[in-house]
């Protein structure tokens, strides 16, 4: 039957997770509040930066002009702070997606009508945009975020291969899209 | 000298459980919980008699009320769900199907295990098969957990303790099921004291959880609950695509 490991290992994970959902409900206790009225009242889009900020960050324009005044110190000190600030761009709009689950599940665990097919699509999504901000803060934070964007068409593929291998799951599963709705 | 002391420390710690569950009302809110402890409670003082007065007829009788005490635990299982869940009917729906699958899954790979050795029934112990139903009940809670963690379901200390106590005792009791097959291995000596004291703070925690009754809160209903459960779904998955858009417009530029 089930292995002694496969026993011992599931035993191990149950305690580890019981510990995780005491330390949750813990740290929620507080916050609970936040799970509701608050987050709607603020209604913030995910446009939280204005687009222009968000690409003059990621542009190479600036960085060739600093570039240009050949003063090694102020390059550096200029690559430190735009990385920083492309890092914190990348949590937050990773936050934002956080939010906008967190706000699916506070709807969707009182709804009787629930649909697990759907449910595990929009999870899948979920993931998928967590694993890209991961990907996309380990390429900022190695490469910088001037030279993201030819980067970033390799993460978008690997993305989209992963995508790729999610849709013959859900066809495998039935876990069709309905009508009008891109798959990530 | 040890372990009779741990026995008899575990029955008054339960005797003490059902009186503080009479007095504060407790029974009613999680009657199945209840009607466990008092089997257990009953159990231990069973085996403890036959232990002092007839040691030859111990095994099987600590057998047989281990077994119906797995099954009475399944019960217990059964009544985190219920309880937890029972605002939340989405989260419910969710958990049956995760506990359906979890269930489907044990009975197959039994099936499957039995076709590939008829005789295992006969070659695998009572402890072999205690082990297998923690072990099919720990998945179980563990299903349940990361349910409860997901959709953030809040508990209330009453629930939170019994399913907190009753997780780390089938997580304890299959690492001991696995580590004291062999009776004269080092670890059963460990277990031998290890197991009691573990269950002794098992019954600490409930103790403390369910001293007094306290409901479990109610969700926060600033959800438009006229809203069909499509509508929330279509909405969630075009503000996500909303965010990789704005994500790989980004990067792009």
């Amino acid at each position: 039957m089930i292995g002694v490991w496969g026993a011992l290992a599931g035993a191990l994970v149950l305690l580890l997770v019981l510990l995780a959902w005491v330390r949750a409900e813990a740290s929620s206790k507080d916050s609970r509040s936040d799970w509701g009225a608050s987050d709607q009242e603020q209604g913030e889009g995910v446009e939280a930066c204005s687009p222009e900020i968000v690409s003059q960050l990621f542009s190479a324009a600036d960085s060739k002009f600093i570039s240009g005044l050949e003063s090694p110190g102020l390059e550096n000190l200029f690559r430190r702070e735009r990385t920083a600030v492309a890092l914190h761009w990348v949590q937050e709009t990773s936050a934002f997606i956080s939010k906008v689950m967190r706000r699916h599940l506070e709807a969707s665990r009182l709804r009787a009508d629930l649909e697990i097919a759907t449910e595990a699509r929009i999870f899948l999504q979920y993931a998928r945009l967590k694993l890209y901000c991961g990907i996309l803060f380990v390429l900022i934070g190695l490469l910088g975020p001037q030279r993201l964007a030819g980067t970033a068409l390799y993460a978008e593929r690997f993305i989209q291969r992963i995508g790729e291998g999610l849709v013959e799951f859900q066809l495998a599963a039935g876990l069709r899209e309905p009508d009008g709705s891109e798959s990530l | 000298m040890l372990g009779q002391t741990i026995w008899w420390s575990c029955i008054a710690l339960e005797t003490f459980l059902l009186v503080r569950g009479f007095a504060g009302r407790l029974w009613a809110r999680y009657p199945v919980f209840y009607a466990y402890i008092s089997f257990v409670w009953l159990q231990s003082l069973l085996r403890f008699s036959i232990f002092h007065l007839r040691p030859q007829q111990y095994k099987p009788v600590y057998w047989i009320t281990e077994g119906l005490g797995v099954l009475a635990g399944c019960a217990v299982v059964f009544e985190i769900y219920r309880v937890g869940l029972a605002a939340y009917p989405g989260t419910a729906r969710m958990a049956r199907n995760l506990l359906g699958f979890v269930s489907v899954l044990a009975l197959t790979k039994a099936l499957v295990d039995t076709w590939n050795d008829p005789q295992w029934w006969l070659i695998a112990t009572t402890m072999d098969l205690e082990r297998l139903l923690r072990t099919v009940q720990s998945f179980a809670i563990l299903a349940l957990v990361v349910l409860f963690l997901f959709y953030a379901i809040p508990f209330g200390r009453n629930l939170r303790g019994i399913l907190l106590g009753y997780g780390v005792f089938v997580g304890l009791s299959v690492i001991q099921l696995t580590f004291v097959t062999d009776s004269s291995s080092r670890f059963h000596n460990f277990w031998s004291y290890a197991s009691p004291g573990s269950y002794f703070i098992v019954l600490g925690v409930w103790m403390v959880h369910l001293w007094s009754y306290v409901p479990n809160p109610e969700p926060k209903t600033a959800v438009r609950l006229e809203e069909q459960y499509q509508r929330v779904a279509a909405a969630t998955a075009q503000r996500l695509r909303e965010a990789r858009g704005y994500l790989a417009k980004a990067v792009r530029s």
